[in-house]
């Protein structure tokens, strides 16, 4: 019988910790790096890396595509938005920005889009179109883009809600991340 | 307000407090002097400078900030931004009201 992941040496050493004098970081990838503060990446090709770090300009975080740079894969997560304690703050102290971040990573778009109209598309068919993101607790139904009586999805974890108010990826959302695994991220 | 007031009311960085936005408006306020804009999703942010250049801070479909210069004009009660063309605006804000610290357009 191998090995599991949670007897792997390797896996539970997965968790560094560096000390910086940066006060924040800007989303320009420099945390990424040892030589501009942060931390090089563990080969991308086997991790998903997640930095967690003070981000400045109110960002919670962010994501990249599957293929981009290798140097730079994965997702950097603010400080006071990872997890359910510590210095996670309300609202976004339920671990929800890695979701969405690692939603990104896996290759979803934004659910509306990307655009401030009814133009773009996340390419996924069973999410509705939707104008714009939604933030905080919405009041149901929020109906934009001709998509009543339901509204937007803006339960979806990439819409731009609160923590409490997203819990749902839709089955094309799981379908396209599969996709992403069985192929630009075949090595995981 | 005069338009010479109003130019030189508008006259800092702000970010979008969607926290306190309701349905039919965007609310803005002015960055800290500390410079630390609260966390949110989406935080749009843009600097308005009284030789008429502009820094407008958006958000790229992977949640990085993206960052763009322009120039920005009031005309009547709108609020144009220009970024990538001097005459065709990128962005129009009908402007509701303005105040020390705080900045309501019409969506």
């Amino acid at each position: 019988m191998g090995r599991s992941r949670f007897q792997d040496r390797e896996w539970l050493d997965g968790v560094t910790r560096t000390k910086t004098t940066r006060i924040s970081f800007r989303t320009d990838d420099s945390v990424k790096f040892a030589e501009s503060g942060g931390q090089d990446a563990w080969p991308t090709d086997r991790y998903l890396n997640i930095w967690v770090c003070n981000i400045g300009g109110g960002i919670l975080g962010y994501a990249q595509f599957p293929g981009g740079p290798r140097a730079t894969d994965g997702v950097v997560i603010a400080n006071r938005a990872f997890g359910t304690n510590g210095s996670s703050a309300a609202p976004f102290n339920l671990g929800r920005t890695a979701t969405h971040e690692i939603g990104h990573w896996l290759n979803l778009r934004h659910i509306w889009g990307d655009t401030e109209d009814c133009s773009g598309s996340d390419f996924v068919s069973d999410t509705p179109n939707a104008a714009g993101p939604n933030f905080g607790n919405p009041g149901y139904p929020h109906v934009s883009c001709s998509n009543g009586p339901s509204g937007d999805m803006f339960m979806n974890y990439m819409d731009y809600v609160d923590d409490a108010a997203m819990f749902m990826f839709t089955a094309q959302q799981v379908e396209r991340m599969r996709t992403a695994l069985d192929n630009e991220r075949n090595a995981f | 307000m005069s338009k010479e007031d109003l130019r030189e009311a508008l006259q800092k960085t702000w970010y979008r407090a969607t926290e306190e936005e309701t349905g039919a408006e965007k609310v803005y306020r002015p960055v800290p002097p500390d410079g630390q804009i609260p966390m949110g999703r989406g935080r749009e942010v843009f600097t308005l400078n009284p030789d008429g250049a502009l820094i407008y801070g958006g958000i790229a479909a992977t949640d990085a900030r993206t960052e763009s210069e322009g120039t920005w004009k009031v005309d009547d009660d709108n609020l144009i931004f220009y970024t990538e063309s001097a005459s065709e605006p990128s962005r129009v804000m009908k402007i509701a009201s303005v105040e020390k610290d705080r900045l309501v357009v019409k969506k």
